[in-house]
């Protein structure tokens, strides 16, 4: 089985979510064991698909046929966690709901339509990405523009969480070169610069949330 | 190739980490600003409390000596009417009893109007030109000065807070004005205007070098007075102090109105 230094940070964050999970309730963020449990089995999968011998059942060597359902069904947990997270109004709901089925159709259409089922879905990834920073830079406002609470911002779990989303969605647009970036086979340190960063990302978006969980326990013990 | 991907990669989470940084920065400040808002509220609310005592311990030194002064000496008189009753003089017995009956009437009006101000809120419930007048009709019964109160333009209430403080240096300036000012006639003016209240309290009093007073800020002198100029503040008045020896002294409050004005 093989599995890469930054997934120990995932399970870790799922372990975390799991023993918080009072605590996520409390801030209505509980589906982000969900959001993790699939990000666990859609690496562990990706991970071991030709050793486990994925690649001779689905008939492909490459483990897209895992990524990409992954990319559609962590999108509406995210979207949904992101509405939670943002506290919107009755207005802003509609809204968000708008936009949040007209990203999920246009990742569906790209799915069904677009780069398909056999392709990765780049396309859906840069456009998830540039919803994650979008919203992420809007928690992290509403936060910043609250009034009439003292905030300290390094015991907000939603501050933790939004940072994580945001640096791992800047990082992850470059995936929208990943396919040229595969073509010109472009290494530093004898690795993949996609693999690089997306490793080193990971590690960062993992540990903000394992933080961003046990925030939100603390939360409820006082 | 591999640089500019790099370099492209570096830039956007470098500009993520400073959007990061930038917001931290602006919260600390927002609750810098918050924290000093509350104390300020906290110092606010102290100060106000402060005032409604000091107007309470006004109030009760001058109920005490009211009773002294004057029920205490109607009574009396009434007592020493009834011990001096010939019941066998018909004409000076009814002239004794009328009176009494007329001295008995003023003490219970005084006691009314006693209890009226034993209530700690009558600021509140009466407004601040009865409150002043009532404040005037007490200060009129103890000393020998000529007292006179004119209202121009038409009034309005204040907001609580702004009647409570604007009260409170009423009653000391009088208070200064009786201890120290040898005045023999005081003047209070309020002037409603739409856009500011003023309240001028003037006396013809020794006066003093108020010179000394604008050159130190207020500071160094009486507590009274940088009292009077600091409530001023808070309630955002101008607190204006002008003397001139031997002719007297003029204290000008102006509040400009901006909201809340009870109509």
């Amino acid at each position: 089985m093989n599995i890469i230094y930054y997934q120990y940070f995932e399970y870790m964050s799922l372990l975390v979510a799991i023993i918080c999970y009072r605590g996520l309730k409390k801030f209505s963020i509980a589906l982000f064991i969900a959001l993790i449990f699939l990000g666990c089995l859609a690496d562990t999968l990706g991970e071991n698909y030709s050793g486990w011998g994925l690649n001779r059942l689905t008939n492909h060597n490459e483990d897209y046929l895992i990524y990409n359902p992954y990319l559609i069904l962590s999108t509406p947990i995210l979207l949904h966690l992101f509405g939670k997270m943002l506290r919107l109004t009755k207005k802003e709901k509609k809204v968000f709901l708008w936009i949040s089925l007209l990203v999920m159709a246009l990742i569906l259409l790209n799915y069904f339509f677009g780069e398909g089922v056999f392709n990765f879905n780049t396309n859906s990834l840069v456009l998830i990405a540039l919803v994650t920073i979008f919203l992420s830079v809007f928690v992290l406002l509403r936060l910043a523009m609250e009034e009439e609470r003292v905030i300290t911002f390094f015991k907000e779990p939603f501050f933790w969480i939004s940072s994580g989303f945001l640096l791992f969605g800047l990082g992850e647009l470059i995936l929208g070169l990943q396919t040229y970036i595969e073509m010109n086979n472009i290494k530093l340190f004898g690795k993949s610069i996609y693999t690089l960063v997306m490793d080193i990302l990971n590690v960062f978006l993992y540990s903000a949330f394992s933080l961003a969980f046990i925030l939100c326990q603390k939360y409820i013990r006082t | 190739m591999t640089v500019t991907i790099l370099a492209t990669v570096i830039v956007l989470i470098f500009l993520g980490i400073m959007y990061l940084v930038t917001l931290v920065f602006y919260n600390n400040k927002k609750n810098r600003m918050i924290k000093e808002k509350l104390t300020m509220q906290t110092q606010f609310q102290q100060t106000l409390l402060q005032t409604q005592l000091e107007i309470q311990e006004q109030t009760f030194k001058n109920i005490s000596q009211e009773i002294h002064d004057n029920i205490g000496q109607v009574l009396s008189l009434v007592k020493l009417n009834i011990n001096t009753m010939e019941l066998d003089k018909p004409e000076p017995l009814q002239e004794k009893i009328d009176n009494s009956r007329t001295l008995i009437t003023k003490a219970i009006q005084d006691l009314r109007d006693l209890s009226k101000s034993l209530n700690t809120d009558y600021v509140i419930e009466l407004g601040l030109m009865r409150s002043i007048e009532y404040e005037l009709e007490m200060i009129q019964r103890t000393v020998n000065c000529e007292i006179a109160f004119t209202a121009n333009g038409k009034a309005y209430r204040l907001e609580r807070q702004q009647e409570l403080i604007l009260f409170r240096i009423v009653q000391e300036v009088l208070h200064n004005i009786i201890k120290h000012s040898k005045a023999t006639a005081i003047n209070v003016t309020a002037v409603f205007e739409p856009e500011t209240f003023t309240l001028t309290i003037a006396d013809n009093g020794i006066g003093f070098d108020a010179g000394k007073i604008e050159d130190h800020n207020y500071e160094g002198f009486g507590l009274g007075i940088r009292n009077m100029h600091n409530r001023a503040k808070m309630i955002n008045a101008d607190y204006k102090l002008t003397s001139t020896l031997q002719k007297g002294t003029t204290v000008t409050i102006t509040l400009p109105l901006i909201k809340n004005i009870q109509p």
